[in-house]
């Protein structure tokens, strides 16, 4: 099945939902799909009772609606987790304390799948017990969104990666500013 | 139903990514045609310390007016502003078609984070339609219909 069939029927289905871009004026040049979790907790953020909170909230759908518009796209914003063969990716938004991460993985290039959202200080450090569990849990969330268990084949490589083969425009993994 | 303090937020977030994005993409393309700009360089002409600069350059969550003077004033450049009301504004007819309604839906019944509320600029405006209209006339989606 093509996967863009998949898609089509997660989203029929309710189990993923095509997040919009903030300005009506804007385009869509790529997708972000999002996993009910994540769905879940953005709805529950917008509404909670502290401005404070809300607007840690904004700030991260704004991040989303970058990534959807078309902006330039660095691994400040969303960065590929090692191993790169497991396909495990973040989308970081860092302000407002806390420090959000959503994790996710490309269903095809330009098409990113985010599955759930974490605090960045209850994931503790890099290789941490937490940071682990939460790469299985959003193994479980793109599993139960009926995505096949392997990205396409032919489409990424497993030991190192290109950034342009995930954001085919307009990204750049790192700033491309000498030292 | 729309908070237009969330929604507020949301928009400032949004552009002070649209400004990061010309503010970076301009030093970049600076530095690469003047290959002796560097971090160290801009940070030298502003006063600053390269890490400071870097720290910028990492994202625009702390980002001031005055920070894109200082990092505009750092490879001899200034930003030029213009006013565009929302009206005005030309919609931009590029979609992914992953991103598009489910083919057997209405575009009404399109569950997004609009039906729930916080998009309440899109929901007021002529959204969904486009989203259809690009169905149509992308030629990816076209062919798998």
């Amino acid at each position: 099945m093509l996967i863009l069939e998949v898609i089509d029927a997660a989203k029929r289905a309710g189990v993923l939902i095509p997040a919009r871009p903030i300005a009506p004026w804007a385009g869509e040049p790529r997708a972000f799909l999002m996993c009910q979790p994540l769905h879940a907790a953005i709805v529950t953020g917008r509404s909670d009772t502290d401005p404070k909170v809300r607007g840690r909230w904004a700030a991260l759908e704004a991040a989303i609606s970058h990534f959807i518009e078309g902006g330039y796209v660095t691994q400040n914003l969303l960065k590929q987790l090692t191993p790169y063969k497991f396909e495990h990716w973040t989308l970081r938004s860092t302000r407002p304390r806390p420090s959000l991460r959503v994790f996710g993985r490309f269903a095809m290039p330009d098409v990113f799948v985010g599955t759930h959202v974490c605090e960045r200080p209850t994931l503790g450090g890099k290789w941490s017990p937490q940071y682990e569990q939460e790469k299985l849990v959003c193994e479980q969330h793109w599993k139960a969104a009926g995505l096949p268990d392997e990205p396409p084949p032919g489409a990424f490589s497993s030991e190192s990666f290109e950034y342009s083969e995930y954001i085919t425009s307009n990204a750049s993994r790192n700033v491309q500013v000498p030292r | 139903m729309t908070d237009p303090h969330y929604d507020a937020a949301r928009f400032a977030a949004r552009n002070r990514n649209i400004v990061y994005d010309t503010v970076v993409r301009a030093i970049e393309d600076r530095c690469l045609s003047r290959p002796g700009l560097t971090r160290k360089a801009i940070a030298e002409n502003i006063g600053r310390k390269p890490s400071q600069v870097s720290a910028w350059l990492s994202g625009p969550s702390n980002w001031t007016l005055d920070t894109v003077s200082d990092l505009l004033r750092g490879v001899g450049a200034t930003m030029e502003y213009n006013v565009v009301f929302d009206e005005q504004r030309a919609k931009l007819n590029r979609f992914n078609p992953a991103a598009s309604p489910p083919r057997t839906l209405g575009v009404h019944s399109l569950p997004s984070i609009a039906d729930t509320g916080s998009v309440g600029a899109r929901g007021s405006v002529t959204t969904s339609t486009s989203a259809t209209l690009t169905l149509v006339a992308n030629p990816t989606t076209a062919s798998a219909t």
